[in-house]
């Protein structure tokens, strides 16, 4: 056990940081009815390091997540521009339509270059075993940067949340809007290298969803959920570390059975009036 | 032992702790406690065994049919690393996207680059394909410091085995005359099979093939067969419609018969490419563990002689 500990103690912090971050924009997300927006953003970040890669920017400069975070605030405003068109569009298309984009625009750039194949995989899996402390520093200091704006404007961002989809569209409101997806896009780009695409959509929806089934607060969403992803990664990181699987897809894996696990609780707690 | 149990790395305590250790460990003498050698391919591991014997444990972290470029991270990578005594590594870059990550993962401060538990095996051989000038993405995935796949050419299993029994010898002194004996036995035993390879091989006048990748190079450069293109534009990069309708035209002119690669590349492309003209898709081991048969350094070449000379010999 102290040798799980050894290696797994940073993977495990991240995955701490990160639940809290995530489920608090998961409840949000769930509640504007736009699941896929970081499926999109983190895409967008997808592309904007490969633009990097074939730019020839060495991996480790700054400039990789400079570019990463900038293809993201260009998302960010669009969505946020988007959304006057509500009434005829939903904002779920427009989310889906700039996702395969990205998506095939990242494929595109990638097939010129050497090896683009393997860097498209390593951005959908990431590589959570790999987390060093220096990784987790990074996320705590995104992280309270994220809280801080969201803690000034709680209410601001629930009342949006809670009315995302009859509210009319005012400016004020458009730049609270491009601020969400900012934040949101700020924790993705510092989380993409190590979490993946495929864990940070995971880490967003799945715990959010769990806190819907048991609880109608936004709070008590976020507490429960927070909790079930914490408890659900550190799972996931101990049986890919007792079987020798592949740490972000046996997470992953796990969230999954919680949830169908989950599923008929949740029923059972309900149907009683 | 529990050396690997401590949980802090960064201490120069732990490094104490560490060079305690090991000289209790050797001064209980070498007989009984192995070396525990992890390597990062298969063919290094191969030979370690030869040199090594009974006096060491050679494990290797990627499997024969994988490619070493790429791994997908495991949680027993760290553990391996954690536990070893001597890291080798094949280097020229081929293990860039994972090792050091890994060490850095597995806190064991003895393994850190520089440190005698970490042998860089390159530095044994001469590269060859070593760019000149400046080196971009723009080149493909080329290695500045040369080709990584030396160990294709058997005349360099003798040169690194060479670099591995001088290590061995330092780390465990009292053995290293039996290192010595061994690294010779096996260096006069590739000599020979050498000499019985290039016999086989020689039957045949000129013989041309196209390659995948870059793999090859050693290999082919040894037993004097021509490469006349790969399927690959650019080493890593996947080829285009237009890149392969040109091989296929000089392929059907200098009627080559066989494409050469690795087992372990997707073969679409080069299935295409031999239905246009007629050649032989060869998809075979590049390592020792690479396919059944290919068990140890001699029988990895007596299968791909085998293979290729069979190939060769048919109209």
């Amino acid at each position: 056990m102290s040798e799980f500990w050894t290696f797994m103690a940073a993977p495990a912090a991240s995955c701490l940081i990160l639940s809290v971050l995530y489920t608090y924009f998961g409840v949000h997300v769930l509640k504007r009815e736009i699941i896929f927006v970081d499926l999109s953003l983190a895409q967008l970040a997808a592309l904007g390091a490969t633009t990097g890669m074939v730019l020839d920017v060495p991996p480790e400069s700054p400039l990789v997540p400079l570019l990463a975070f900038g293809f993201i605030l260009g998302g960010a405003a669009f969505f946020s521009t988007t959304r006057a068109l509500a009434s005829r569009v939903p904002q779920e298309a427009v989310i889906g339509i700039v996702y395969v984009v990205a998506a095939s625009a990242a494929l595109l750039l990638a097939s010129r270059a050497p090896h683009g194949a393997e860097h498209i995989k390593n951005l959908l899996n990431g590589s959570v075993l790999w987390t060093t402390w220096q990784d987790v520093l990074r996320i705590a200091l995104a992280g309270s940067a994220v809280a801080a704006v969201h803690w000034k404007y709680f209410r601001r961002f629930r009342e949006q949340s809670e009315n995302y989809l009859v509210q009319p569209f005012s400016t004020p409101d458009r730049i609270m809007d491009f601020i969400f997806f900012a934040t949101l896009g700020l924790v993705i780009v510092v989380s993409v290298k190590t979490a993946g695409v495929f864990l940070i959509f995971t880490l967003l929806i799945v715990p959010a969803v769990c806190g819907a089934l048991f609880s109608n607060s936004f709070t008590g969403r976020w507490l429960i959920g927070a909790g079930l992803g914490i408890a659900t990664s550190i799972l996931g990181l101990a049986l890919s570390y007792k079987f020798d699987l592949p740490t972000g897809a046996t997470i992953v894996t796990c969230f999954g059975i919680v949830f169908l696990a989950l599923l008929p609780i949740s029923r059972a707690t309900n149907a009683r009036p | 032992m529990n050396r690997h149990l401590f949980p802090h790395s960064n201490n120069i305590g732990f490094a104490a702790c560490i060079l305690g250790l090991l000289l209790t460990l050797f001064a209980a003498g070498g007989a009984e406690a192995r070396v525990r050698v992890v390597t990062t391919t298969e063919d290094i591991a191969a030979i370690a065994r030869e040199v090594g014997g009974n006096f060491i444990e050679a494990e290797s972290i990627t499997r024969g049919m994988q490619d070493a470029h790429f791994i997908e991270a495991k949680p027993s990578y760290m553990l391996k690393v954690n536990r070893a005594d001597l890291l080798i590594h094949q280097g020229l870059d081929l293990e860039i996207g994972w090792l050091p990550l890994l060490v850095t993962g597995a806190r064991n401060p003895q393994v850190r680059e520089g440190q005698p538990g970490s042998l860089d095996l390159s530095s044994a051989i001469v590269p060859i394909e070593v760019p000149t000038g400046e080196v971009g993405r723009h080149m493909g995935d080329v290695h500045p410091g040369g080709n990584p796949h030396y160990p294709l050419d058997p005349a360099n299993g003798p040169l690194m085995a060479e670099a591995i029994a001088k290590r061995l010898g330092e780390l465990d002194p009292e053995n290293r005359a039996a290192y010595d004996a061994n690294r010779q036995r096996f260096a006069n035993r590739i000599a020979q099979k050498i000499a019985e390879w290039e016999s086989r091989l020689a039957a045949f006048p000129d013989p041309v093939v196209v390659t995948y990748h870059t793999t090859w190079s050693y290999f082919l450069r040894r037993f004097g067969i021509e490469s006349i293109g790969s399927v690959e534009p650019l080493p890593g990069v996947p080829p285009s419609p237009a890149h392969l309708g040109h091989l296929a035209e000089t392929m059907k002119r200098r009627k080559v018969k066989i494409i050469l690669q690795a087992n372990y590349f997707e073969k679409r492309h080069s299935e295409l490419l031999g239905r246009q003209t007629g050649a032989q898709v060869l998809a075979l081991p590049v390592s020792v563990g690479g396919a059944p048969g290919a068990e140890d350094y001699f029988s990895l070449f007596d299968l791909l002689v085998d293979r290729l000379a069979k190939a060769l010999s048919q109209p």
